[in-house]
């Protein structure tokens, strides 16, 4: 018997093409392949009629959008009926075996338990993208104002980064999001360091399992013709030039790594577009782009499918972010691509790239360790061998699989 | 200009006509102006009209009536000779005075002569007329002119020369001008620079005198110890941070909320030393100060012939100082202030005396209670004797006339209850309405609470009723949980909002729940029943209820005395401790408990009266209700099996309440005394005392 799924996500990536709605739609699609009946839903912000809420995506049989809703940010509460009664709708005429959630932002964490409620029978799972239950500071765990490194979430603690809140008004969020987030049947973390937060925050540890987002297997590239002489120097950054990713602390590395032996020759390509950015950072990137040059390139926009001729130009990809990441995907692609990768070693970083074997890591923002780790690396690249990605993402979908079959876990509340 | 006959010409030089109109200037005269000087001529400026030329140079500059057309015009105005009508004022230096051009005409005709020029003929038919003073010379030249050409050619030439000079006389009397002033300029500019450097050296000095006091400030201990502090900070992040966190925290807890209190208090209506508020359907109360001691005075209004005595006999200042504090005193009454009204005092001595009453202030009865508990200072010497004798009656006419005013509630029922709840929980909803949709969220995973439970929340706050109304359509669609709510017309305070949900109720017991009161996990309303149903029929059960960081925060409640009035506080014991201190296990029996969460029968419940509604807008209620249901036969129960979270805001009390809101405490907590004061005495002694002093019983 065809097994029915509904896969709601955030946004669908062909308008916002970034990981969490990337590994969403990439889920759906694996499954259509391997025979599952498979929908894909997402809130889209566009003009509608009065009266009309649920549509199919383009005209497309298996694809639906729903009304864009309205997000109380600090519980996560959705507070516009419209969306949540276009998603019941959704869910009884489709009346889906199982429900998978990618993300709630937009949705509301209410949707949770709407799907319970709609369809008591189906069985309903929750892909964490960061730490947006623990973290009220856009679930980055950075402290507010000085962008620190956040260790660990508490009332106390996240009423220091908003004076304005109580500690109370941090207990009501943590009690509100965690009872609707254990009214799935099991949460999803796409790393493990994401899962140990949230079993910190308050799941029980057999309420959240870890599964490596699903991407779309691509065979790995040769590695880049060198010219006579040539050193293996040529680094990439891929993704949105973002303000918690480390690009400025990567182009003043960069500059520094240019001063030794092994960084004479080399160069830094960045690939993609800014997100939005303070002032003063937008400021600086302008005239990063004048100083750098030739050295350091910025290409800017590209498509998805233009990325393996844009890694095949590189010889590693840097992934320098000072927040603790999840799963970004640009790691995921660059295993496959047999690139290795130099990450700092944090978060879902460290935990993706193993030091040594992957590529190499380096404490995040400290310039002089990642100049150094550039030049340490320069001369070690055909020390790394690519990994098996193939058999790996194959694993993923299973493991996924077994997870959306398995009895449901004893008790569903708290 | 104008001639009288068109035919009219006058032959001055090679033949040329002299044509008054405007169309004189011809080709020939034009080709002669263009041509090389002769020895004869001297100057080009002979083919220029020479009359026109003449003009120029006899009488300096003339102002032509109409604007000037082409070159010779041109070249006229560019030696500065004419000026059109529009032009700079004919004042150069050096230059004569001009001569008006309206006493300069050609005329056509036998004309008398004016009475300030001369007339020269011309031609036969043509005359000029002049100013007086220009025959000689240039007149009579012309004059000559007029009779030869060859002489006329000659003159002209001269005239010419002349016309040169005065050109280069002018231009001259212009340099001189320039030169002028240029020197007024370095004159101005030798200013400037001197100024200049007078400011410098000023702004030099203050500069030394800067650098001085700055390094006055840095040799100084208490900077250089900021120093210090400074570089400890700059050196440890982790030490700043912690520094700017205590900033961000003194800021938003402490300097915040005071602003926003002092910015409240200044909303509360503010009389002066002396004032008279008139409450409308309340009576009046008076702010006055009395010199003398009012020891035992009757005290009246007088408004004509009409005679309201005070409620009690003024409270007697407790010294003698100078500053004594105003009297305050309570009419009871309408609230009106008649014109004339007074304020007359009669001592027991016999002696009265009258005193115009203080402006009149109106105002409603609840910014009274505000106003008046505003000015109350609860420190001060006799101050119990003033809140019991005059500010206690007047507060408590104040909130029997809000509760004059008529409630209507509205139900709405969002699912479908249990057919034969076992329990009502009553939730009065004020402020923070959302609170109902965390609630809901946290029931829904409670299948006991759904199947025994009618819940019905309890709305007394009417501005939020649209808000409350979509957040709980929202709380039933999204978590199934059913539940009535009531909405009050006007805010009845906690009493009356858990009176009008108990009126509704339809279980045989109700439980008590404030909102921000959240389960812990399932099944604790199930064991808080279990243990209900074991106590005698008009008991009340509470429960432990724990911070969010797992102390207690109610652990049954206490009376001790208030330490300055013959009255007692609510307790809770150990508040704010580890919940593994409330070490002693079971349910026990406490002298009261709080109603964040109260279970109660409901036949006792409607047997007392449920919550006492005499309290002004709430507090002691809950220690009330536990009196009367002791008094009804029942027994006051608490558990520690059942904890629930009881989120207390966590900031507001951190600085204590408002001015006038403690005094409202105060108030309540003299009526609790008042209505209780032989259970409280026996409970928790108050110290010995002069009885004329002691509470009212």
């Amino acid at each position: 018997m065809t097994r029915r799924i509904l896969i709601l996500a955030h946004a669908h990536p062909e308008e916002n093409p970034t990981g969490g709605e990337l590994a969403a739609y990439e889920v759906f699609k694996a499954l259509r392949e391997r025979g599952w009946d498979a929908h894909f839903a997402a809130p889209r912000f566009v003009p509608r009629l009065v009266g009309e809420r649920l549509m199919k995506w383009e005209g497309r049989p298996d694809e639906w959008e729903l009304p864009y809703g309205e997000t109380e940010l600090f519980l996560l509460s959705q507070r516009s009926p419209l969306l949540l009664r276009a998603y019941a709708e959704l869910l009884e005429r489709l009346r889906p075996d199982v429900v998978h959630l990618h993300h709630y932002i937009r949705s509301g964490v209410e949707a949770i338990a709407h799907t319970r409620r709609v369809l008591p029978q189906a069985r309903v799972f929750v892909t964490l993208h960061e730490f947006l239950a623990i973290c009220a500071h856009n679930g980055q765990m950075l402290k507010t104002g000085d962008n620190a490194l956040c260790e660990r979430s508490s009332p106390e603690e996240c009423a220091f980064c908003y004076p304005d809140r109580t500690p109370g008004d941090f207990s009501v969020r943590r009690r509100y999001v965690l009872a609707n987030l254990l009214k799935a049947d099991r949460l999803i973390s796409p790393s493990e360091f994401l899962r140990r937060r949230y079993i910190d925050w308050g799941v029980p540890e057999d309420r959240i399992v870890f599964i490596e987002n699903h991407v779309p297997y691509q065979a790995p590239l040769p590695p880049r013709p060198l010219p006579a002489g040539g050193r293996r120097n040529a680094f990439g950054y891929f993704g949105s030039i973002g303000l918690y990713k480390g690009v400025r602390q990567l182009v003043e590395a960069f500059q520094l790594f240019r001063s030794m032996p092994e960084g004479a020759d080399a160069t830094l390509t960045f690939h993609g577009v800014p997100g939005y950015l303070p002032r003063d950072f937008e400021l600086w990137l302008e005239g990063a782009k004048q100083r750098g040059a030739p050295a350091i390139r910025w290409t800017g926009r590209y498509a998805r499918h233009e990325l393996p001729g844009l890694m095949a130009a590189i010889d590693w990809v840097v992934v320098p972010s000072i927040w603790w990441e999840n799963s970004p995907l640009v790691i995921q692609e660059a295993l496959m691509a047999a690139r290795p990768l130099l990450v700092s070693d944090i978060g879902g970083m460290a935990e993706k790239v193993r030091n040594g074997i992957d590529g190499f890591t380096f404490p995040p923002g400290n310039l002089t360790a990642m100049a150094e780790t550039m030049a340490f690396a320069v001369p070690r690249f055909d020390s790394l061998q690519p990994r098996d990605m193939q058999a790996e993402i194959a694993a993923r979908l299973d493991a996924l699989i077994e997870v959306y079959t398995a009895p449901p876990v004893a008790a569903r509340a708290a | 200009m104008a001639t009288g006959t068109s035919g009219t010409v006058a032959e001055i030089a090679d033949g040329q006509p002299l044509d008054d109109t405007a169309g004189w200037w011809t080709p020939a005269l034009e080709a002669a102006a263009r041509s090389e000087p002769t020895a004869e001529t001297g100057t080009d400026l002979l083919p220029l009209h020479p009359f026109l030329a003449w003009l120029a140079a006899a009488l300096g500059p003339v102002r032509l009536a109409a604007a000037p057309e082409g070159p010779l015009a041109a070249s006229l105005l560019a030696a500065g000779l004419v000026v059109g009508p529009d032009g700079p004022p004919l004042a150069l230096d050096d230059a004569p005075q001009p001569v008006p051009v309206a006493r300069l005409r050609l005329s056509a005709g036998a004309e008398p002569a004016p009475p300030d020029g001369f007339l020269l003929p011309l031609q036969p038919g043509l005359r000029f007329a002049a100013p007086p003073g220009l025959l000689q010379g240039p007149a009579a030249a012309l004059l000559a002119a007029a009779c030869d050409p060859a002489e006329a050619r000659r003159i002209a030439a001269l005239f010419c020369a002349l016309g040169e000079r005065l050109v280069l006389e002018r231009s001259l009397a212009g340099l001189r001008a320039l030169a002028k002033e240029a020197e007024a300029q370095r004159r101005t500019m030798a200013q400037e620079i001197d100024e200049a450097r007078r400011a410098l050296a000023r702004a030099e000095g203050r500069a030394a005198q800067e650098a001085a006091r700055r390094r006055a400030i840095e040799d100084s201990t208490i900077w250089r110890s900021g120093q210090q502090v400074a570089a400890l900070l700059n050196r440890n992040p982790a030490v700043s941070r912690l520094a700017r966190r205590g900033a961000r925290l003194a800021w938003h807890r402490v300097l915040r909320p005071l602003l926003a209190r002092r910015a409240a208090a200044a909303a509360v209506p503010q009389i002066g030393p002396e004032a008279a508020l008139g409450i409308a359907g309340v009576g009046t109360l008076v702010f006055a100060q009395a010199p003398m001691d009012t020891t035992g005075a009757r005290c009246s209004l007088v408004a004509g012939g009409r005679r309201t005595e005070a409620v009690a006999p003024p409270a007697a200042p407790a010294s003698n100082r100078a500053d004594r504090p105003p009297l305050v005193l309570f009419f009871p009454g309408d609230g009106g202030i008649a014109p004339g009204t007074a304020l007359e005092i009669a001592l027991p001595d016999g002696s009265r005396s009258e005193r115009p009453l203080p402006a009149a202030v109106s105002l409603t009865p609840r910014a009274a209670i505000a106003a008046m508990l505003g000015r109350f200072a609860p420190e001060a010497d006799g101050a119990e004797a003033l809140l019991r004798s005059q500010l206690l009656p007047a507060v408590r006419a104040c909130w029997a006339a809000i509760r004059r005013e008529p409630v209507k509630v509205a139900e709405a029922t969002h699912g479908t209850p249990p057919a034969t709840p076992e329990v009502s929980i009553i939730v009065p909803l004020y402020g923070r309405v959302d609170w109902l949709l965390i609630q809901a969220a946290l029931f829904a995973d409670d299948p006991d609470l759904l199947a025994t439970a009618e819940l019905i929340y309890v709305l007394d706050d009417p501005d939020r009723a649209a808000e409350t109304a979509k957040l709980a359509a929202l709380a039933h669609e999204v978590y199934g949980v059913p539940f009535r709510l009531l909405t009050l017309s006007r805010n009845c305070g906690y009493s009356g909002a858990n009176n009008a949900g108990a009126r509704a109720a339809r279980a045989p017991r109700l439980l008590l729940l404030n909102s921000d009161v959240l389960p812990l996990r399932p099944g604790w309303l199930g064991r808080l029943l279990e243990i209900h149903r074991g106590l005698p029929e008009a008991s009340a059960l509470g429960c432990r209820l724990l911070f969010d960081d797992g102390t207690l925060q109610h652990a049954g409640m206490v009376f001790t005395p208030f330490p300055t009035f013959h009255a007692w506080l609510c307790d809770h014991p150990m508040k704010g401790l580890p919940a593994a201190l409330d070490a002693e296990a079971g349910p026990r029996q406490v002298p009261a408990v709080t109603g964040a969460c109260l279970l109660v029968g409901r036949d006792a419940w409607q047997r007392v009266g449920g919550l006492t509604e005499d309290y002004v807008i709430g507090d002691f209620e809950d220690a009330d209700l536990c009196h009367k249901l002791l008094a009804a036969g029942g027994e006051i129960w608490y558990t520690p099996d059942v904890a629930l979270t009881h989120l207390e805001r966590q900031s507001i009390g951190l600085l204590g309440e408002p001015g006038w809101r403690y005094g409202l405490t105060l108030c309540n907590m003299l009526i609790h005394a008042e209505r209780w004061g032989d259970r409280l005495q026996a409970l928790a002694p108050l110290p010995v005392d002069d009885a004329t002093t002691g509470p009212d019983r």
